[in-house]
């Protein structure tokens, strides 16, 4: 009874339970095919990670990444300790919030405009900042600071930030 | 969220001690956690989106004192169902190829290393299936066959077989085009 290759696998990748482990080392011991083709399974992982490599060296998040983590648990604390609801938890969330505000303004056509034009223009940054004017300027600021309350507070319920926060 | 909200006393103390285990745990998965994410969503900005919001979801958890027992597969597994849901909403982003969405918008858009990288998207991993390509990304950020099971929703034992499969097509692509660089180099004359 030979090994198959997932087990091949396991076993190659010290991923074999101790007794399965010491198994598979008895059998390999003993039969050429499957020490062969432990040797094959070893040689083309070899293979697959080095030709991994120059993804994983492309493949960079951005350097600012743990700063911005940080900024969202501090905003997350700051509207626990209020006591208000969730605040914005990510962007993606962030920016489906604010496509809803305009939308509700401007109407689905104009709303998809507008959404292209602002936030595009610093889309790392700060969402609600690239679209704080637009809104201002069709609003005024007094509608535009409760759109963005509205924004923040996760398009339902009290608003938990200050406008000026935002 | 109300459960989730800290208690006056000692709240401060128990968001820092979730914080500095938050910077270790970043330090060490971000960038697989953005890889995997690239390889998911094949867009770099909602990666980053799917590994901030994981570290935040991270901390809302421990910080309610919730204990995580493998902290490395729940962050992949968070990454994972996050931009699947966002993928499900959108099919287009499955139609760009990798190295769209990550040689560019870097430190260093150096032409010869982005042209290597999509010509290596195109030979191997155009080669697996959604599956397999997910198991090799998890294997080489470094998890245990348990935790790539978990974050799958695979029995162990099928781990160690999927790998198998994925290096050796791998590996037949390679030695492929090999062969044919050296027939080409023996057998067609150069030209002057």
């Amino acid at each position: 009874m030979h090994l198959d290759a997932g087990t091949l696998a396991a076993y190659s990748d010290g991923e074999l339970s101790e007794p399965a482990a010491g198994r598979a080392a008895r059998h390999l011991k003993s039969c050429r095919r499957c020490a062969e083709e432990a040797e094959r399974i070893r040689a083309e992982r070899e293979v697959a990670l080095a030709a991994d490599a120059l993804f994983r060296l492309q493949c960079v998040p951005p350097q600012d990444g743990l700063e911005r983590v940080r900024s969202c648990i501090q905003e997350w604390l700051r509207s626990a300790a209020a006591g208000g609801a969730m605040p914005a938890s990510s962007a993606a969330d962030l920016r489906r919030r604010i496509g809803a505000q305009l939308e509700l303004y401007f109407g689905s056509e104009t709303a998809a405009l507008l959404e292209k034009v602002a936030p595009s223009r610093r889309p790392a940054d700060d969402p609600i900042a690239a679209v704080e004017p637009l809104l201002t300027a069709f609003l005024g600021r007094k509608a535009a600071a409760a759109a963005i309350r509205q924004i923040m507070a996760g398009g339902a319920g009290r608003p938990t930030l200050a406008p000026d926060a935002a | 969220m109300t459960e989730n909200r800290p208690s006056p006393e000692g709240a401060d103390w128990c968001a820092e001690t979730t914080e500095r285990e938050i910077i270790l745990l970043y330090r060490e998965n971000a960038a697989g956690l953005f890889r995997y994410g690239v390889v998911l969503a094949r867009n770099r900005e909602a990666a980053q989106d799917a590994v901030q919001e994981a570290f935040l979801r991270y901390f809302i958890a421990r910080n309610g004192g919730q204990e995580v027992e493998r902290p490395k597969a729940w962050l992949f597994q968070v990454v994972r169902n996050l931009l699947l849901d966002s993928l499900k909403a959108s099919t287009k982003r499955r139609e760009v190829g990798l190295e769209a969405a990550c040689g560019r918008a870097d430190a260093r858009p150096d032409p010869e290393s982005e042209y290597r990288l999509a010509e290596m998207s195109r030979r191997y991993w155009g080669l697996l299936s959604p599956r397999e390509l997910e198991c090799f990304r998890l294997r080489a950020e470094g998890l245990r066959y348990q935790e790539i099971a978990e974050v799958l929703v695979l029995r162990p034992g099928t781990v160690g077989a999927l790998l198998a499969r994925v290096q050796k097509k791998i590996r037949e692509e390679h030695e492929g085009s090999r062969r044919a660089a050296v027939f080409v180099e023996r057998e067609l004359p150069h030209a002057p």
